[in-house]
């Protein structure tokens, strides 16, 4: 009795920790939405579409961080 | 096993660091051997952001090189902070330790601080449970737990923000003095009220004093409160995050496995749990340390989020413009360090429950699975966050161009303008500019920051005079200016009217240095005699508490070895 529900335990548990690791593990390999919103915006820059702040060569750089 | 588990962690996540050279990252700049420069020990064009940690850093570079020194302290956070949460928890099963270990410090919290490349907030993530831990000692009067508070917190407070995290923490955890936890006929706590909080407070003093006399603007910008609020990472937006210990402000410092749709989920399974083991934290710190962490967490998580709230963030607009060192509160999710314990320690209870509660060896396995679990749903933490702490070498000019610095100190502008660079040679890996504690000058850089669109405005009259002499396509170096130092791999561009009658000493491929021959040495900036009180007054009451610890630790050797010679 002990061991099966052990077993039953250790597959729940094992399966919960494979759905999870799964998960994050897609969700790091792939390009997050913010990182395809930075991309974005990078482009739209380079486009000549960017805020004003961009066009000042004296301003500081816009890679320091993205929300 | 606590030890092992830190170790395994250790080795996990800092595995790329075994490769030579330095990890250059955001905040995260080491560099062979940093100068103990009096404008890095008391900055007086800037706010003291990092004061006490250049001290530190430059005092350790006297006995060891930089890149030792970073190898070590990123170790050590780790390490301590799992070996501290492990011995924390008051746990019945070793293996709910070892849930607490790896729970506290593979935390989204510590990957994005760690990606930000802030680790002197780390030594404080690191030190609170060692904090924690003595505070409830003292509030259960054991002996000397008074100077292991105030050691916990002298590692907290290496940079303002720990240093403000540990005072506070002192403040709601350590009970006033004259009761004793054990009733009236109880022991008496080690005088816990107001030694313990003076102490702590004045382990502050290096900043504060540096501050006070700074010639920089005390205030901050009021647009940093909107740039640096907490932000949602997934579908749970920033609530989710913020209980979950993530949400910081820059999607650049997220691990990439935050965004998946299971995070929320896995987030409230936490709670859930946590919720559960509140309870029996409770009952075994009887004596109201469990209440009090309870309302600290619950501070710290409202605190984290007033940035990010319609209604609050313009209240702490108005704050962080008018109330000079308000500024701190900006970036509010580095604030989450108590809520962080707290849930790790409640998780890690409730697990031990859940585990009680399974009949065999089913318990073992359901706390290894939730020990399991931080691991599992943050994997990219592992092999130096996903390879994102990468170490490289400087280029070799870097040296050159110290040497002449060396040979013939005076003050540096670097250019082109920009408070953080990307370099070639550390993968595009954004870092703050390592000429301010590469070279043994001052170094004027802009301190400005664009985070999205927003350019948010810096404190230096320096860097602000600088930037309209470029502006005004006048010469960047006056009189008291000797080194004008362009970065040419950075991106950027600098005007040539800029550079004017300067004397080019050196020309690489990435580093141009001029010298500025009409350059006069003027009086050093700052109130340099009161900036050493600051750092004498915490380092008197650092040296008081060692003192009274190491003692303590030989009266009980002796009394061991004289109980034990007694026929």
């Amino acid at each position: 009795m002990g061991r099966f529900t052990t077993l039953i335990v250790g597959a729940a548990v094992g399966a919960l920790l494979a759905v999870v690791g799964v998960a994050a593990a897609m969700a790091a390999l792939n390009p997050s939405a913010s990182k395809v919103a930075t991309q974005m915006a990078d482009e739209a820059k380079a486009n000549g579409q960017g805020g004003r702040a961009a066009e000042d060569p004296l301003d500081p750089p816009n890679f320091y961080g993205a929300r | 096993m606590l030890y092992a588990c830190a170790a395994a962690v250790v080795v996990a996540v800092l595995a790329p660091l075994a490769r030579a050279g330095y990890v250059l990252r955001y905040d995260m700049v080491f560099v062979p051997r940093q100068p103990l420069r009096w404008d890095l020990l008391a900055p007086a064009g800037t706010l003291p952001r990092a004061v006490p940690q250049d001290a530190l850093v430059g005092l350790s570079a006297v006995v060891a090189p930089g890149w030792l020194v970073q190898r070590v302290v990123l170790a050590a956070v780790l390490a301590a902070a799992a070996i501290g949460a492990g011995r924390l928890v008051p746990a019945r099963r070793a293996p709910a330790r070892v849930v607490a270990a790896i729970g506290y410090a593979w935390t989204p919290f510590l990957a994005e601080r760690l990606l930000i490349g802030q680790w002197g907030l780390l030594v404080c993530y690191a030190a609170m449970p060692w904090l924690i831990r003595a505070a409830r000692d003292v509030r259960l009067g054991r002996p000397g737990a008074g100077a292991r508070v105030v050691l916990a917190a002298a590692c907290a407070a290496v940079t303002p923000t720990g240093g403000l995290i540990a005072l506070v923490t002192t403040v709601v955890l350590v009970r006033p003095a004259g009761s004793s936890p054990h009733g009236p006929a109880g022991p008496r706590p080690w005088r816990p009220v107001p030694v313990l909080p003076v102490a702590v407070a004045a382990l502050n003093a290096p900043w504060v004093v540096v501050a006070a006399g700074s010639g920089a603007l005390a205030t901050s910008d009021p647009g940093a409160v909107g740039a640096f609020a907490a932000r949602g990472e997934n579908w749970g937006g920033m609530p989710a995050a913020l209980a979950g210990t993530g949400g910081i402000w820059n999607a650049a410092a997220v691990p990439g496995s935050r965004s998946g749709p299971l995070v929320p989920l896995v987030t409230a399974g936490l709670l859930v749990l946590a919720g559960f083991g509140f309870g029996a934290l409770r009952r075994r710190w009887a004596e109201g340390t469990a209440t009090r962490l309870a309302w600290l967490a619950g501070g710290s998580l409202l605190v984290s989020a007033l940035g990010a709230v319609p209604g609050t963030s313009g209240a702490l607009r108005a704050v962080v413009d008018q109330v000079p060192g308000a500024g701190l509160l900006r970036d509010g999710q580095k604030f989450l360090i108590p809520y962080a314990i707290c849930l790790v320690l409640c998780f890690a209870l409730g697990a031990e429950r859940i585990a009680d509660r399974v009949p065999g060896t089913g318990g073992r396995v359901v706390l290894a699975g939730l020990a399991l679990l931080p691991v599992v749903a943050l994997p990219d933490l592992a092999w130096g966050a996903g390879g994102k702490l990468r170490p490289v070498e400087y280029p070799a000019e870097w040296e050159t161009v110290a040497a002449a610095v060396r040979a013939d100190p005076g003050p540096v502008v670097s250019l082109p303008m920009s408070a953080y660079r990307a370099y070639p040679w550390n993968s595009g890996a954004i870092v703050y500019d390592p000429a301010g504690r590469y070279l043994a000058a001052p170094v004027v850089a802009d301190d400005r920051l664009r985070v999205g669109d927003t350019v948010l405005s810096g404190e230096s009259a320096a860097a602000a005079e600088i930037r309209a002499r470029l502006a005004d396509g006048r010469p960047v170096a006056d009189e008291h200016v000797r080194w004008v130092l362009v970065q040419r791999d950075t991106g950027g561009s600098v005007p040539p009217a800029g550079l004017g009658a300067l004397t080019e000493v050196h020309r690489g491929p990435a580093l141009v240095l001029y010298r500025n021959p009409g350059y006069a040495a003027a009086a050093p900036d700052g109130d340099r005699l009161s900036a050493l009180v600051g750092y004498l007054l915490a380092g008197m009451v650092v040296v008081v508490a060692g003192w009274r610890r190491f003692a303590r630790t030989k009266s009980i050797r002796r009394r061991q070895e004289w109980a034990g010679s007694r026929p």
